[in-house]
Protein backbone atom coordinates (compact mmCIF):
# COMPACT_ATOMS: atom_id res chain seq x y z
CA UNK A 1 0.00 0.00 0.00
CA UNK A 2 2.79 2.42 0.86
CA UNK A 3 4.22 1.93 -2.61
CA UNK A 4 0.86 2.84 -4.16
CA UNK A 5 0.64 6.04 -2.11
CA UNK A 6 4.20 6.88 -3.03
CA UNK A 7 3.86 6.54 -6.77
CA UNK A 8 0.84 8.83 -6.74
CA UNK A 9 2.60 11.43 -4.67
CA UNK A 10 2.54 14.87 -6.27
CA UNK A 11 4.79 16.46 -3.64
CA UNK A 12 7.27 19.02 -4.97
CA UNK A 13 5.83 19.00 -8.44
CA UNK A 14 5.14 22.39 -10.00
CA UNK A 15 1.83 23.22 -11.66
CA UNK A 16 0.66 26.10 -13.81
CA UNK A 17 -3.10 26.61 -13.43
CA UNK A 18 -4.67 29.14 -15.76
CA UNK A 19 -7.69 30.89 -14.28
CA UNK A 20 -6.60 29.24 -11.04
CA UNK A 21 -7.73 31.89 -8.58
CA UNK A 22 -11.53 31.58 -8.79
CA UNK A 23 -14.30 29.01 -9.09
CA UNK A 24 -13.34 25.54 -10.30
CA UNK A 25 -9.76 26.72 -10.92
CA UNK A 26 -9.43 27.76 -7.28
CA UNK A 27 -10.68 24.34 -6.10
CA UNK A 28 -8.12 22.65 -8.38
CA UNK A 29 -5.38 24.93 -7.02
CA UNK A 30 -6.32 24.13 -3.42
CA UNK A 31 -6.49 20.37 -4.09
CA UNK A 32 -3.13 20.21 -5.87
CA UNK A 33 -1.67 22.46 -3.16
CA UNK A 34 -2.96 20.06 -0.49
CA UNK A 35 -1.13 17.28 -2.32
CA UNK A 36 2.16 19.16 -2.09
CA UNK A 37 2.27 20.78 -5.52
CA UNK A 38 3.91 24.22 -5.91
CA UNK A 39 1.46 26.48 -7.70
CA UNK A 40 1.81 29.11 -10.41
CA UNK A 41 -1.63 30.67 -10.86
CA UNK A 42 -2.70 32.89 -13.69
CA UNK A 43 -5.58 35.37 -13.68
CA UNK A 44 -6.86 38.03 -16.02
CA UNK A 45 -9.17 40.58 -14.42
CA UNK A 46 -9.99 39.99 -10.79
CA UNK A 47 -6.87 41.16 -8.98
CA UNK A 48 -8.47 41.33 -5.55
CA UNK A 49 -9.72 37.73 -5.73
CA UNK A 50 -6.33 36.56 -7.06
CA UNK A 51 -4.49 38.13 -4.14
CA UNK A 52 -7.03 36.71 -1.68
CA UNK A 53 -6.60 33.19 -3.10
CA UNK A 54 -2.81 33.50 -2.96
CA UNK A 55 -3.00 34.63 0.68
CA UNK A 56 -5.32 31.74 1.61
CA UNK A 57 -3.06 29.19 -0.07
CA UNK A 58 0.11 30.65 1.44
CA UNK A 59 -1.54 30.52 4.88
CA UNK A 60 -2.21 26.80 4.25
CA UNK A 61 1.54 26.39 3.64
CA UNK A 62 1.09 26.05 -0.11
CA UNK A 63 3.83 27.61 -2.22
CA UNK A 64 1.85 29.79 -4.62
CA UNK A 65 2.64 32.69 -6.93
CA UNK A 66 0.18 34.64 -9.10
CA UNK A 67 0.71 36.19 -12.51
CA UNK A 68 -1.56 38.30 -14.62
CA UNK A 69 -1.83 37.18 -18.22
CA UNK A 70 -4.43 37.24 -20.99
CA UNK A 71 -4.36 33.68 -22.34
CA UNK A 72 -6.01 34.98 -25.52
CA UNK A 73 -3.09 37.31 -26.24
CA UNK A 74 0.05 35.65 -27.64
CA UNK A 75 2.39 38.44 -26.49
CA UNK A 76 0.94 38.26 -22.97
CA UNK A 77 1.38 34.44 -22.88
CA UNK A 78 4.99 34.73 -24.09
CA UNK A 79 5.78 37.23 -21.31
CA UNK A 80 4.08 34.95 -18.75
CA UNK A 81 6.08 31.91 -19.86
CA UNK A 82 9.36 33.85 -19.91
CA UNK A 83 8.74 34.95 -16.31
CA UNK A 84 7.93 31.39 -15.23
CA UNK A 85 11.05 30.05 -16.96
CA UNK A 86 13.24 32.51 -15.04
CA UNK A 87 11.83 31.44 -11.70
CA UNK A 88 11.26 27.69 -12.13
CA UNK A 89 13.62 25.15 -13.66
CA UNK A 90 10.82 22.77 -14.63
CA UNK A 91 7.06 22.49 -14.91
CA UNK A 92 5.27 19.18 -14.24
CA UNK A 93 1.57 19.96 -14.58
CA UNK A 94 -0.43 22.39 -16.71
CA UNK A 95 -4.15 22.87 -16.02
CA UNK A 96 -5.81 24.82 -18.83
CA UNK A 97 -8.80 26.06 -16.89
CA UNK A 98 -9.03 29.73 -17.99
CA UNK A 99 -12.10 30.32 -20.10
CA UNK A 100 -14.08 33.24 -21.31
CA UNK A 101 -16.82 33.81 -23.80
CA UNK A 102 -19.71 35.83 -25.02
CA UNK A 103 -23.05 34.25 -24.16
CA UNK A 104 -24.99 34.56 -27.41
CA UNK A 105 -26.80 32.47 -29.98
CA UNK A 106 -25.00 31.84 -33.28
CA UNK A 107 -27.36 34.25 -35.05
CA UNK A 108 -26.64 37.12 -32.64
CA UNK A 109 -22.88 36.70 -32.44
CA UNK A 110 -20.38 39.20 -33.88
CA UNK A 111 -17.02 38.17 -35.33
CA UNK A 112 -15.19 39.94 -32.48
CA UNK A 113 -17.16 37.81 -29.94
CA UNK A 114 -16.15 34.64 -31.82
CA UNK A 115 -12.50 35.71 -31.91
CA UNK A 116 -12.38 36.65 -28.22
CA UNK A 117 -13.88 33.30 -27.17
CA UNK A 118 -11.83 31.12 -29.51
CA UNK A 119 -8.59 33.02 -28.79
CA UNK A 120 -8.82 32.29 -25.07
CA UNK A 121 -10.52 28.88 -24.92
CA UNK A 122 -9.05 27.12 -27.96
CA UNK A 123 -6.01 28.94 -29.36
CA UNK A 124 -4.80 29.88 -25.87
CA UNK A 125 -5.00 26.27 -24.69
CA UNK A 126 -3.00 25.04 -27.68
CA UNK A 127 -0.42 27.82 -27.52
CA UNK A 128 0.37 27.68 -23.81
CA UNK A 129 0.51 23.85 -23.98
CA UNK A 130 2.94 23.99 -26.90
CA UNK A 131 5.18 26.55 -25.19
CA UNK A 132 5.09 25.05 -21.69
CA UNK A 133 5.65 21.49 -22.95
CA UNK A 134 9.23 22.65 -23.67
CA UNK A 135 9.63 23.26 -19.93
CA UNK A 136 8.15 19.89 -18.90
CA UNK A 137 11.60 18.32 -19.00
CA UNK A 138 10.64 15.30 -16.88
CA UNK A 139 7.35 14.73 -18.69
CA UNK A 140 4.09 15.62 -17.01
CA UNK A 141 0.37 16.12 -17.28
CA UNK A 142 -1.80 18.58 -19.14
CA UNK A 143 -5.47 18.71 -18.14
CA UNK A 144 -7.88 20.88 -20.11
CA UNK A 145 -11.17 21.89 -18.53
CA UNK A 146 -14.04 21.43 -20.95
CA UNK A 147 -17.82 21.58 -20.79
CA UNK A 148 -20.78 19.43 -21.87
CA UNK A 149 -21.56 22.31 -24.28
CA UNK A 150 -18.86 20.82 -26.53
CA UNK A 151 -21.28 18.09 -27.62
CA UNK A 152 -24.70 19.32 -26.41
CA UNK A 153 -26.51 22.47 -27.46
CA UNK A 154 -26.91 24.72 -24.41
CA UNK A 155 -28.86 28.01 -24.52
CA UNK A 156 -26.80 31.10 -25.53
CA UNK A 157 -23.64 29.00 -25.47
CA UNK A 158 -22.72 28.91 -29.15
CA UNK A 159 -19.14 30.27 -29.24
CA UNK A 160 -18.15 28.67 -25.95
CA UNK A 161 -19.59 25.28 -26.93
CA UNK A 162 -17.72 25.43 -30.25
CA UNK A 163 -14.49 26.46 -28.49
CA UNK A 164 -14.84 23.56 -26.04
CA UNK A 165 -15.33 21.12 -28.94
CA UNK A 166 -12.06 22.50 -30.35
CA UNK A 167 -10.46 22.13 -26.92
CA UNK A 168 -11.40 18.45 -26.78
CA UNK A 169 -9.93 17.91 -30.27
CA UNK A 170 -6.78 19.76 -29.15
CA UNK A 171 -6.66 17.37 -26.17
CA UNK A 172 -6.66 14.33 -28.47
CA UNK A 173 -4.00 15.71 -30.83
CA UNK A 174 -1.72 16.86 -28.01
CA UNK A 175 -2.07 13.53 -26.21
CA UNK A 176 -0.56 11.74 -29.20
CA UNK A 177 1.89 14.41 -30.30
CA UNK A 178 3.27 15.10 -26.79
CA UNK A 179 3.41 11.42 -25.79
CA UNK A 180 7.04 11.25 -26.95
CA UNK A 181 7.85 13.88 -24.30
CA UNK A 182 6.15 11.65 -21.71
CA UNK A 183 3.36 14.18 -21.30
CA UNK A 184 -0.17 12.86 -20.85
CA UNK A 185 -3.06 15.05 -21.95
CA UNK A 186 -6.72 14.69 -20.98
CA UNK A 187 -9.73 16.89 -20.47
CA UNK A 188 -12.27 17.04 -17.66
CA UNK A 189 -15.77 18.18 -18.37
CA UNK A 190 -17.99 19.28 -15.52
CA UNK A 191 -21.74 19.59 -15.64
CA UNK A 192 -23.32 22.73 -14.19
CA UNK A 193 -21.21 23.58 -11.12
CA UNK A 194 -22.29 26.35 -8.78
CA UNK A 195 -19.64 29.08 -9.27
CA UNK A 196 -19.65 32.82 -10.05
CA UNK A 197 -19.27 31.93 -13.75
CA UNK A 198 -22.99 31.06 -13.88
CA UNK A 199 -23.85 34.72 -13.19
CA UNK A 200 -22.76 35.51 -16.76
CA UNK A 201 -25.52 33.37 -18.32
CA UNK A 202 -28.35 35.55 -19.67
CA UNK A 203 -30.82 33.17 -18.00
CA UNK A 204 -28.77 32.86 -14.85
CA UNK A 205 -31.65 32.02 -12.50
CA UNK A 206 -32.55 28.81 -14.32
CA UNK A 207 -28.88 27.84 -14.76
CA UNK A 208 -28.24 28.37 -11.05
CA UNK A 209 -31.32 26.23 -10.34
CA UNK A 210 -29.87 23.49 -12.56
CA UNK A 211 -26.54 23.68 -10.75
CA UNK A 212 -28.30 23.32 -7.40
CA UNK A 213 -30.24 20.27 -8.62
CA UNK A 214 -29.25 16.86 -7.41
CA UNK A 215 -27.69 14.35 -9.81
CA UNK A 216 -28.30 10.59 -9.98
CA UNK A 217 -25.31 10.39 -7.61
CA UNK A 218 -27.54 11.97 -4.96
CA UNK A 219 -26.20 15.55 -4.77
CA UNK A 220 -25.18 18.49 -6.96
CA UNK A 221 -21.67 18.67 -8.47
CA UNK A 222 -19.17 20.78 -6.53
CA UNK A 223 -15.90 22.40 -7.68
CA UNK A 224 -14.17 19.95 -5.33
CA UNK A 225 -15.56 16.99 -7.35
CA UNK A 226 -13.86 18.40 -10.46
CA UNK A 227 -10.63 19.10 -8.55
CA UNK A 228 -10.50 15.52 -7.26
CA UNK A 229 -10.69 14.10 -10.80
CA UNK A 230 -8.07 16.54 -12.08
CA UNK A 231 -5.71 15.50 -9.25
CA UNK A 232 -6.40 11.83 -9.99
CA UNK A 233 -5.51 12.36 -13.66
CA UNK A 234 -2.20 13.92 -12.56
CA UNK A 235 -1.30 10.80 -10.57
CA UNK A 236 0.67 7.78 -11.77
CA UNK A 237 -2.44 5.57 -11.57
CA UNK A 238 -3.88 7.49 -14.53
CA UNK A 239 -0.77 7.03 -16.67
CA UNK A 240 -2.57 5.01 -19.34
CA UNK A 241 -5.53 7.38 -19.67
CA UNK A 242 -4.63 9.48 -22.71
CA UNK A 243 -6.58 11.95 -24.80
CA UNK A 244 -9.85 11.28 -23.01
CA UNK A 245 -12.60 13.62 -21.87
CA UNK A 246 -13.71 12.61 -18.39
CA UNK A 247 -17.24 13.72 -17.56
CA UNK A 248 -17.86 14.75 -13.93
CA UNK A 249 -21.63 15.07 -13.81
CA UNK A 250 -22.91 12.58 -11.23
CA UNK A 251 -24.53 10.65 -14.08
CA UNK A 252 -26.83 13.50 -15.21
CA UNK A 253 -25.96 13.40 -18.89
CA UNK A 254 -26.85 9.75 -19.40
CA UNK A 255 -29.94 9.86 -17.22
CA UNK A 256 -33.26 9.60 -19.09
CA UNK A 257 -34.92 12.04 -16.65
CA UNK A 258 -32.17 14.66 -17.05
CA UNK B 1 3.16 64.59 -24.95
CA UNK B 2 -0.48 63.54 -25.26
CA UNK B 3 -2.69 64.38 -22.29
CA UNK B 4 -4.39 61.58 -20.34
CA UNK B 5 -7.68 62.65 -21.93
CA UNK B 6 -6.23 62.32 -25.44
CA UNK B 7 -4.64 58.98 -24.59
CA UNK B 8 -7.98 57.60 -23.31
CA UNK B 9 -9.70 58.95 -26.46
CA UNK B 10 -7.05 57.18 -28.57
CA UNK B 11 -7.59 53.90 -26.73
CA UNK B 12 -11.37 54.20 -27.09
CA UNK B 13 -11.03 54.99 -30.81
CA UNK B 14 -8.81 51.93 -31.31
CA UNK B 15 -10.85 49.47 -29.24
CA UNK B 16 -14.28 50.66 -30.37
CA UNK B 17 -13.38 51.38 -34.01
CA UNK B 18 -14.68 54.93 -33.75
CA UNK B 19 -13.15 58.06 -35.30
CA UNK B 20 -11.20 59.87 -32.56
CA UNK B 21 -12.78 63.19 -33.58
CA UNK B 22 -16.15 61.75 -32.59
CA UNK B 23 -14.94 61.09 -29.03
CA UNK B 24 -15.03 63.81 -26.38
CA UNK B 25 -14.63 63.77 -22.62
CA UNK B 26 -18.39 63.56 -22.24
CA UNK B 27 -18.76 60.55 -24.56
CA UNK B 28 -20.46 57.61 -22.91
CA UNK B 29 -18.82 54.34 -23.92
CA UNK B 30 -22.07 52.42 -24.22
CA UNK B 31 -24.57 55.10 -25.22
CA UNK B 32 -22.51 57.29 -27.56
CA UNK B 33 -19.77 54.90 -28.72
CA UNK B 34 -21.89 51.75 -28.91
CA UNK B 35 -19.62 49.63 -26.70
CA UNK B 36 -20.91 46.25 -25.52
CA UNK B 37 -19.77 44.43 -22.38
CA UNK B 38 -16.86 42.76 -24.17
CA UNK B 39 -15.71 46.14 -25.53
CA UNK B 40 -15.75 47.52 -21.98
CA UNK B 41 -13.58 44.64 -20.72
CA UNK B 42 -11.10 45.23 -23.56
CA UNK B 43 -11.15 48.98 -22.95
CA UNK B 44 -10.42 48.61 -19.24
CA UNK B 45 -7.61 46.13 -19.98
CA UNK B 46 -6.12 48.52 -22.56
CA UNK B 47 -6.23 51.41 -20.06
CA UNK B 48 -4.54 49.20 -17.44
CA UNK B 49 -1.84 48.27 -19.93
CA UNK B 50 -1.29 51.83 -21.17
CA UNK B 51 -1.05 53.47 -17.76
CA UNK B 52 0.49 50.61 -15.76
CA UNK B 53 3.88 48.93 -15.98
CA UNK B 54 5.42 45.63 -14.89
CA UNK B 55 6.89 47.33 -11.82
CA UNK B 56 3.83 49.41 -11.05
CA UNK B 57 0.78 47.66 -12.50
CA UNK B 58 -2.50 49.54 -12.74
CA UNK B 59 -5.29 47.32 -11.49
CA UNK B 60 -8.84 48.59 -11.96
CA UNK B 61 -11.22 46.49 -9.86
CA UNK B 62 -14.52 45.28 -11.31
CA UNK B 63 -16.35 47.56 -8.88
CA UNK B 64 -14.39 50.61 -10.07
CA UNK B 65 -14.69 49.56 -13.73
CA UNK B 66 -18.48 49.52 -13.39
CA UNK B 67 -18.38 53.21 -12.45
CA UNK B 68 -16.33 54.22 -15.50
CA UNK B 69 -19.11 55.11 -17.92
CA UNK B 70 -17.59 58.01 -19.86
CA UNK B 71 -14.18 59.12 -21.12
CA UNK B 72 -14.10 61.74 -18.36
CA UNK B 73 -14.88 59.04 -15.75
CA UNK B 74 -11.77 57.16 -16.93
CA UNK B 75 -9.64 60.31 -16.80
CA UNK B 76 -10.93 61.09 -13.28
CA UNK B 77 -10.24 57.52 -12.13
CA UNK B 78 -6.68 57.81 -13.43
CA UNK B 79 -6.24 61.22 -11.83
CA UNK B 80 -7.54 59.89 -8.47
CA UNK B 81 -4.92 57.16 -8.76
CA UNK B 82 -2.05 59.54 -9.35
CA UNK B 83 -2.01 59.47 -13.15
CA UNK B 84 -2.46 62.86 -14.80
Amino acid sequence: MSQSINKNNLKNKTAVITGGTRGIGKAISAELGRRGVNLILNYLRNHKEAKKTQKELNESNVNCSIYRCNIGDIESVDKFINKIALEHNKIDILINNAASGVMKKSTDLDVKHWDWTMDINARGTWYISKKLSNHMVNGGNIINISSPGSSMVLPDYFPIGVSKAALEAITRYLSIELAEKNISVNSVSAGYVLTDALNHFPDKDSVVQMAKRSTPAGRPISPQDVANVVAMLCSADAEMIRGQNILVDGGSTINFNH
Amino acid sequence: MASVLDKVREIAADKLSVDIDDISGESSFTEDLDADSLDIVELIMAIEEEFGSDDNPLEISDEDAEKILTVNDAVKYLSDNGIS
